[in-house]
């Protein structure tokens, strides 16, 4: 059939109107008018789609094609198990990105004729029809690592092409803004914003409406909305994928804030050792800018709203609030103390509204798909969903975005496909160098503010690090704390002696220097740093020393006491011996040893030099017949 | 006048079938993944591949487009191919050599490598 009749066959959808009358269902964007592309229509027909009559809905598809002369134009072909068997049979459409659930085997022809022919796809049958969240999975039907997500502020990334705003216009970008624009008053986009349960994702978890409310009632009329992109945790990469993956979303959930607040300046403050996630930013405001939906007046609203990026020198403490402040206003990046707070005094002494990157990815969300909805989502005192950055001794390490509720074990079993070379887990790692450590036996956990909190941890702004049997508990504290400790701004003394001070105990602990007391000195230690220092990166500082030893005390006093580190990670602790029963002198241990400290002649016993040893492990790992001894 | 809802709307038109012509009518679409990790996980030599074997003259027809993470780090990096009247496919762990066979055996041969897909 040649293209010219398909395209006849395919006239143009009305243009949709966005706008969502009562009780009128949502049109989803359809196939642009005059076009013409070969569409797929992948049918399920996995066990439970197939009992469930995906065989006979393949057939009528294919018998409704023909029928209608498309055959050629439209193809149907079977999938495996999709993951979504409660909502089957389903279907997906291609290249629309259209799911089909709970079909019946007589909506063939309302598919080919609604759908293919007339372009309006069957709004009773979408699913997620209302919804522009998770499209990522229909898109690439990987039921084990999406199935358990909820994408909502990753809802594009890696979907669309970051560096083209078309692409991001035709997925409903830009909608919520217009639609704040059009029917909403300032204040009703906070009230939305308070309905939603939205938390400030930057780990602190300060509900996001007051803190607009708060800015919006300060008197004055120039206030600043900030972006803080200032990531810095160690192993964590939320932000740079999400502004790497979808800018806009950003930009405009900025523009939202600026429009609720009443502010026409934005700032996003970003480190410059990201320059792909800086370029992708400039790139998008530019063409934002371009078309009018950033800058002046934008979209013939009479509201200007204008951003600009300001470069961090990636100084950790920088992402506190008030070190971001005095960093943007060229100053030395160190905190001040609080109250007054940025909603009140900030930004060069306006009142200031600063918010995480992926709190302001969330707006949008939240003012298109309605506050009720998001506030289904997630737990009692914790809304939405929340990402997390997968690393560590993990099968699939990743970038994932759950609802709040989900449990600690869906995320590393399900999720991240287990523990990497069949381990056992021993803890989970949250918050970066300011949480703490969660053991094994709480990963039934939920994943909310509130829960975390109440086994020593934080949330955090989505660091999640697992570790297993071969990771010291001891070691990591020490690198956290080695972490904070070089990056205390140095004003204040609690954080700035105490740390070091804790960091030197720590380092005689795993040194096999460590007496018992130490352990009391650290908690006392910490105890005071927590409570005395300016900010928060001083107050959290102890907190990955203080979870370890609450959870871990055996593995410090295995260090204190008996001078052993159970792992064998801490070097100067452990001592490697080979086993005279089980040698057999094949020398591959000697070969691999980087000091040739170890010595013996082919097929006779190999000795250690104990006194040139480093500690390596290579020997270890590399002695077939376990005649390397740890101790 | 137009409420700025009204504008947004017909700016979105325009987008999807600007979008339609140059993208969504191409027979075969590949798209590479293109964000820092993924970069570091070697995407760009593979994106270089496709700009050289295009301005070649090459891969006549076929769209060659970037996308940010998905969030799959240890399958890094990720080429889709899009082919008309196919379901799309996403190879893993790619590096140029493996493109090369992509081109020769699925996107000219319609033979999709299994064995590098995603599947688990």
């Amino acid at each position: 059939m040649s293209k010219a009749v398909a395209r006849a066959q395919t006239p143009a959808a009305p243009a949709s109107d966005v706008r969502k009358a009562p009780g009128r269902p949502f049109q989803p964007a359809s196939v642009a008018p005059g076009a013409h592309a070969h569409r797929v229509i992948a049918v399920c027909l996995g066990p439970h789609c197939s009992k469930n009559g995906a065989r006979d809905l393949f057939g009528n598809l294919k018998r409704e094609l023909s029928r209608a002369h498309l055959d050629h134009d439209v193809s149907v072909v079977e999938t495996g198990c999709r993951g979504l068997c409660a909502r089957g049979p389903v279907a997906h459409v291609y290249p629309d990105n259209i799911t089909y659930c709970r079909l019946a085997p007589n909506d063939a022809t309302r598919i080919v004729q609604g759908h293919i022919v007339s372009g309006h796809p069957l709004v009773d049958k979408v699913s997620h029809a209302r919804r522009i969240a998770n499209r990522c999975f229909s898109l690439f039907g990987d039921a084990r690592f999406f199935g358990k997500q909820l994408r909502l502020t990753l809802r594009n990334c890696g979907v669309i092409d970051p560096e083209n705003v078309d692409e991001y216009i035709a997925v409903r970008g830009y909608e919520a803004l217009a639609k704040a624009l059009t029917e909403m008053k300032p204040q009703e986009v906070i009230d939305a914003i308070k309905k939603s349960g939205l938390r400030g994702r930057g780990g602190g978890g300060y509900p996001t409406g007051v803190k607009w409310q708060f800015t919006r009632d300060q008197p004055g009329a120039e206030k600043f909305i900030i972006c803080n992109a200032d990531e810095g945790d160690p192993g964590a990469f939320m932000d740079r994928s999400a502004i790497e993956g979808d800018p806009h979303t950003i930009l405009e959930g900025m523009a939202i804030g600026g429009y609720a607040i009443g502010s026409r300046q934005g700032f996003i403050y970003i480190r410059a050792e990201y320059p792909l996630a800086v370029r992708r930013l400039e790139i998008a405001l530019e063409q934002a800018q371009k078309k009018n939906l950033i800058g002046k007046n934008i979209l013939g609203s009479g509201f200007d709203f204008d951003i600009e990026i300001r470069l961090g020198a990636g100084a950790f403490v920088c992402g506190e609030e008030t070190a971001l402040i005095h960093s943007i206003e060229g100053q030395r990046g160190t905190p001040r103390p609080r109250p007054p707070y940025p909603s009140v005094e900030g930004l060069w002494g306006k009142p200031t509204c600063i918010n995480n990157v992926e709190t302001w990815a969330n707006v949008p969300v939240i003012i298109l798909d309605g506050a009720e909805w998001f506030a289904s989502i997630g737990t009692q005192g914790s809304k939405g969903t929340k990402v997390f950055a997968v690393a560590g001794k993990v099968r699939n390490t990743g970038l994932v975005e759950v609802p709040m509720g989900t449990t600690l074990r869906e995320i590393v079993y399900d999720v991240a496909g287990g523990v990497a070379n069949n381990r056992n887990l021993k803890a989970i790692q949250t918050g970066g160098p300011s949480g703490g450590c969660i053991p094994a036996q709480y990963v039934d956990t939920p994943v909310d503010y509130e829960s975390l909190k109440g086994i020593g941890t934080i949330m955090g702004s989505g660091g999640l690090i697992v570790m297993d049997d071969t990771t010291c508990m001891v070691d990591v504290a020490k690198f956290f704390l080695e972490f904070t400790m070089t990056e205390s701004c140095g004003k204040c003394t609690p954080c700035r002696e105490g740390t070091k001070r804790m960091y030197e105990i720590m380092q005689r602990i795993t040194s096999g220097r460590g007496k018992e007391e130490d352990l009391d000195l650290l908690m006392e230690l910490g105890d005071t740093v927590r409570s005395a220092s300016l900010c928060g990166l001083g107050q959290t500082a102890p907190n990955p020393v203080l979870s370890t030893i609450r959870h871990f005390r055996d593995e410090y006093m295995a260090h204190v006491r008996d001078r052993k580190c159970p792992a064998g990670v801490c070097a100067q602790l452990v001592m490697y011996l080979i086993d005279e029963a089980k040698c057999v002198g094949c020398g591959a241990c000697a070969r691999k040893c980087p000091v040739s400290c170890i010595a013996g002649e082919a097929r006779k016993l190999h000795k250690i030099d104990q006194s040139r040893c480093v500690k390596c492990g290579e020997c270890f790992a590399n002695c077939k017949f376990d005649a390397v001894i740890r101790e | 006048m137009q409420t700025p809802l009204q504008r947004l709307t017909s700016m979105r038109n325009e987008a999807i079938t600007r979008l339609w012509e140059t993208k969504y009518t191409a027979i075969t679409r590949i798209v590479v993944g293109a964000a820092t990790c993924e970069h570091a996980a070697g995407s760009r030599a593979i994106w270089d591949l496709l700009e050289k074997i295009k301005g070649g003259g090459g891969l006549e027809g076929v769209h060659i487009g970037h996308v940010g993470c998905v969030g799959r780090c240890d399958m890094e990096p990720m080429v889709e191919v899009v082919r008309a009247r196919e379901i799309p496919v996403k190879y893993v762990k790619m590096n140029p050599e493996k493109m090369r066979r992509v081109i020769e055996e699925h996107i000219y041969g319609g033979n999709v490598i299994e064995e590098w897909t995603l599947h688990e």
